[in-house]
């Protein structure tokens, strides 16, 4: 264990000393601050006979599609408008009034549209809520792209095609990656508020059933299971990135 | 042979038309090294990017071996003032683009390519991204890159205007090198006459506002020159007498 990951455990073991001491000594009921042994508790029933793991994959199921499909428009849709201005012109402003709706304010519809399907419904929330980031980002990183390095594959003999292909996207990846991060971590908060509507299983909609019984013990342990997995998605593409634009040196 | 013919080139705005070209001429004769000098606002780049098809004249027209030029082209190549490799391509993936864009196969490509680095004796850098070189390494790569696809024609902008003193008269000698080798017409753009009388066969001194030629010297000393012989301080005091009253009218 070398000094920095002893950095990385001051906050989070400072947070645990006090979660402690607070229920140690009794000063406010358990629904108010469920106590840390009481959660540690249900997490390991949770664990043991397996029910979190039913309600973490459906979540990811809904996640990874609705963000597929997000990054599947989401990408092509925004270096067509950041290379075209015509396409821009054509496409922004229907975009930027859809964008300010959050995506919570779909859930009415998504609930008439795709009533039948466990995944659909809330993987359309997901979808909506990561689809902007990622149009966005996509854009600014094409329209990003010096016109330096286009010229320079102009005069080195390459077409319109192959300066799209081979020059515009590798040189607005950064941007690309970093809208998929934002897209990714926002589709997973839209993901567990699009849950509550209702459906059997999805961490979101584990916390809202332990809330309605009042087992606030177990909301916690919801909300923490959703912490710590998009912390573990992000760093996965945050290492995904690293390694995908090493050119970029430190 | 390259041929400008009245070249052109006013840029229209709101408030005021400026004169970057007014009806320059000049001809080129094959492998041929021809420095273009001026003061700053002079056109020189915009005559580069005419030539290179980057920019369009507003009248007159440039021919290459009796062909007009309206767009980019494999026949010229252009090396940038500014670090142009593109920084996701390793070395030989940046000098062998002009070939992959062609078509031609991995192998054959990375071939051609290795044959370029053999040249500037940069053979264990082919897999190194731009970030990992020196300037004067990514200028090196970004000649190659322009040469490989047998230009007839080497455009140059200021490729060493970033570089510091001492990389840049290396430089110099090992463009020379490249040029005895390659046999290429070059145009080179710079705002150094030292450099430009250490390299060129012609210098064309040019004028600013409206920019046209206005002088052309013959350099007829031997390769490799000696920068502080005396022919070339003579040389260089007539180019820099003519520059010197280009500058107090571009003063004023």
């Amino acid at each position: 264990m070398n000094a920095r990951w002893t950095y990385y455990l001051v906050l989070p073991s400072f947070f645990i000393v006090i979660w402690y001491a607070v229920s140690k000594a009794q000063l406010y009921p358990a629904y108010i601050v469920p106590p840390l042994d009481m959660v540690i508790r249900s997490f390991s029933e949770l664990v043991g006979n397996g029910t979190i793991f039913q309600h973490i994959y459906w979540s990811i199921v809904r996640v990874i599609a609705g963000f597929a499909i997000a990054a599947a428009i989401g990408i092509p849709l925004g270096i067509s408008m950041g290379w075209s201005n015509t396409m821009m012109r054509l496409v922004e402003p229907l975009t930027n009034i859809i964008r300010q709706i959050p995506p919570i304010a779909w859930v009415p519809f998504a609930m008439i549209w795709f009533k039948a399907g466990v995944v659909e419904s809330s993987a359309f929330i997901v979808c909506i809520g990561a689809f902007f980031p990622i149009l966005l980002n996509t854009i600014s990183g094409v329209k990003g792209v010096p016109v330096l390095f286009v010229e320079s594959a102009y005069t080195l003999g390459a077409n319109s095609r192959q300066i799209l292909a081979k020059v515009v996207v590798p040189a607005s990846m950064p941007n690309i990656l970093s809208g998929l991060r934002i897209g990714l971590g926002i589709g997973w908060m839209s993901l567990v508020a699009a849950e509550m509507m209702g459906q059997d299983y999805g961490l979101g909609s584990f916390i809202l059933n332990s809330s309605t019984v009042l087992r606030m013990d177990r909301v916690v342990v919801g909300m923490i299971t959703i912490g710590f997995l998009g912390f573990l998605m992000d760093r996965i593409f945050k290492g995904l990135e690293s390694s995908l634009l090493s050119w970029r040196g430190r | 042979m390259l041929i400008l013919k009245n070249v052109t080139r006013t840029f229209i705005s709101k408030e005021n038309n400026i004169n970057a070209l007014e009806k320059v001429n000049l001809e080129v004769k094959d492998k041929e090294f021809i420095c273009i000098l001026g003061p700053s606002g002079c056109g020189k780049t915009t005559l580069l990017r005419i030539i290179a098809g980057l920019d369009k004249p507003t009248a007159g027209e440039v021919l290459l071996d009796d062909i007009r030029v309206d767009k980019p082209g494999q026949d010229r190549g252009m090396v940038f003032q500014d670090y142009s490799l593109f920084p996701w391509r390793t070395v030989i993936d940046n000098i062998a683009f002009g070939l992959e864009v062609l078509g031609v196969d991995k192998k054959e490509r990375y071939e051609s390519a290795r044959e370029y680095l053999e040249l500037l004796d940069l053979e264990k850098f082919e897999n190194s991204f731009p970030y990992e070189l020196s300037g004067g390494m990514r200028q090196r790569i970004a000649i190659v890159r322009a040469l490989i696809n047998n230009p007839k024609l080497l455009l140059m902008d200021e490729p060493f205007g970033a570089l510091d003193a001492q990389t840049r008269n290396i430089m110099q000698a090992e463009l020379l090198r490249i040029w005895e080798k390659k046999h290429k017409t070059i145009l080179f753009v710079t705002h150094s006459v030292d450099e430009a009388v250490y390299l060129a066969d012609r210098i064309v001194v040019m004028s600013a506002r409206p920019g046209t030629i206005k002088e052309i010297f013959n350099i007829d000393l031997p390769h490799p020159r000696i920068r502080t012989s005396q022919e070339a301080n003579l040389i260089r005091d007539r180019i820099l007498k003519s520059l010197g009253t280009e500058m107090e009218h571009a003063k004023k």
